[in-house]
């Protein structure tokens, strides 16, 4: 069984590429949509999956940022996100993100060009252990 | 007139019960107004049918003269509105004696009855009257859901002995929308007019989304896309769905536990449970459900046989 593993492919020069996973297809349109409108200085790719494993057959490029879209109402969606998350190595995981998708969308452009490394003085790596200490700033603070 | 020609009329005619004759005779429309006139339908059966040879000799009947009342009396379903009408009224009257009941016929040899009901001691009451509307060239009536339970039997039998059938069944298919229970009913509802070229890459179909061509967009899974898609057309078609407003399950099963000893378990009496589904377009609604990644493909048979079974309400047991 593949596993992503983070940081295992090198990145490319200005973009930036988001994976969004959920089974719900039209959220995930709206939710690309609106990162798309966001001022930002790298080129975004954003792709959309309805599972992990990802068909292994395409290449592409690495990705900077995975994103599972739940809807809580719906037990198919959770059950279609724990089964993807078997898929991803747990050293991945950075936390949740709440909020109207406007706002929503704007972190989540910020938080990616972090993990693609475009932003000077915080890498993807100090992303990761700023989350992982209890006193380092929330998701919601970045 | 040839010899086999009125041999054949005649057998024709001796087959013909005599209550019907004149309907049939008229409907034939071969021998004129004056000459039926000329007959006495009230002798016996062979005299009748001897003038009426005469008759067709009179005005030298052809073979397909004679072919053309062969098949009208094939056409076993002959039916007579007047006597439908009469029928209809008179079983009321006589077990009600206060009914008001009127008759506007349609195209489509349909006719709406509207039926005011009261008892033998009250006044019709006219703010709650049932509809009905029966195409007489099909065994079906569709009901409104206004009757009172009381007098659903008399308006089955009613139904029944007018339109001379033999039994009514109840169909357990309800909706707003008369039209769609009768492409239901009728089997009509799966005509497809256009024809699609299933050549066409999935991105550039109308899949009911919208898929954006912005380029920084990556469909990851469309090999599934189209799984869903196929399998959702060969389900539901691609001709738009009649319209129902509810499907609802009643389940009665026995209570199944690893536990010994479980309460529920030991229950006699099976569980009972209502599933209600309600939507202004219950069937688009269940058939967009897969694309929308809400539910998996295929549907549940128990979802997607409503049109074909010609059931929204359905009663599931334990086999």
């Amino acid at each position: 069984m593949s596993v992503l593993r983070p940081l295992d492919k090198l990145p490319s020069l200005n973009t930036a590429t988001i994976l969004l996973v959920g089974t719900e297809d039209a959220l995930l349109q709206q939710l690309a949509d609106s990162m798309l409108k966001e001022d930002c200085a790298s080129e975004l790719k954003v792709h959309l999956a309805k599972s992990l494993p990802l068909p292994s057959s395409v290449n592409r490029p690495r990705i900077d940022l995975i994103v599972f879209v739940v809807n809580l109402h719906s037990k198919y969606s959770l059950q279609n996100t724990e089964e993807s998350l078997r898929h991803v190595d747990a050293s991945f995981f950075l936390g949740k993100v709440e909020g109207f998708r406007a706002t929503m969308a704007q972190r989540l452009v910020r938080m990616l060009q972090i993990c693609a490394g475009h932003v000077p003085g915080v890498s993807a790596l100090n992303l990761l252990s700023l989350l992982r200490s209890s006193e380092g700033p929330s998701l919601e603070d970045l | 007139m040839d010899e086999t020609v009125a041999e054949f009329i005649k057998r024709t005619i001796l087959k013909i019960p005599l209550n019907e004759l004149t309907t049939i005779l008229k409907a034939w429309d071969f021998l004129s107004e004056n000459q039926l006139q000329t007959v006495n339908f009230r002798q016996r059966k062979e005299s009748v049918v001897q003038h009426l040879i005469h008759l067709c000799e009179e005005k030298r009947a052809s073979l397909n003269d004679a072919a053309l009342l062969d098949i009208i009396c094939e056409d076993v379903d002959l039916f007579d509105m007047k006597q439908f009408k009469n029928s209809f009224k008179k079983i009321l009257q006589r077990a009600l004696k206060n009914v008001t009941v009127s008759f506007r016929e349609t195209e489509e040899n349909a006719v709406w009855i509207r039926i005011a009901w009261g008892t033998q001691y009250t006044k019709p009451n006219q703010y709650k009257p049932t509809y009905v509307v029966y195409y007489s060239q099909t065994p079906y009536a569709f009901k409104s859901s206004s009757t009172l339970r009381r007098n659903t039997p008399l308006l089955g039998q009613a139904l029944t002995v007018a339109s001379k059938h033999h039994q009514i069944v109840k169909m357990d298919l309800r909706s707003r929308y008369l039209d769609s229970l009768k492409a239901i009913v009728f089997k009509q509802y799966n005509q497809t007019f256009e024809t699609h070229n299933s050549a066409t890459p999935l991105q550039e179909r109308s899949l009911g989304l919208d898929i954006n061509m912005d380029s920084r967009i990556i469909h990851e899974n469309i090999v599934e896309k189209e799984r869903v898609q196929r399998i959702t057309q060969e389900t539901f078609g691609d001709y738009p769905q009649p319209q129902l407003e509810f499907a609802q399950y009643k389940l009665e099963t026995k209570f199944k536990s690893d536990l010994n000893g479980s309460i529920l378990a030991e229950r006699e009496e099976p569980l009972r449970c209502l599933i209600k589904f309600s939507s202004p377009h219950l069937l688009e609604a269940l058939k967009s459900l897969a694309p929308a990644g809400i539910a998996d493909a295929p549907l549940s048979p128990l979802l997607t046989c409503i049109p074909n079974k010609r059931k929204n309400y359905f009663k599931i047991r334990d086999k």
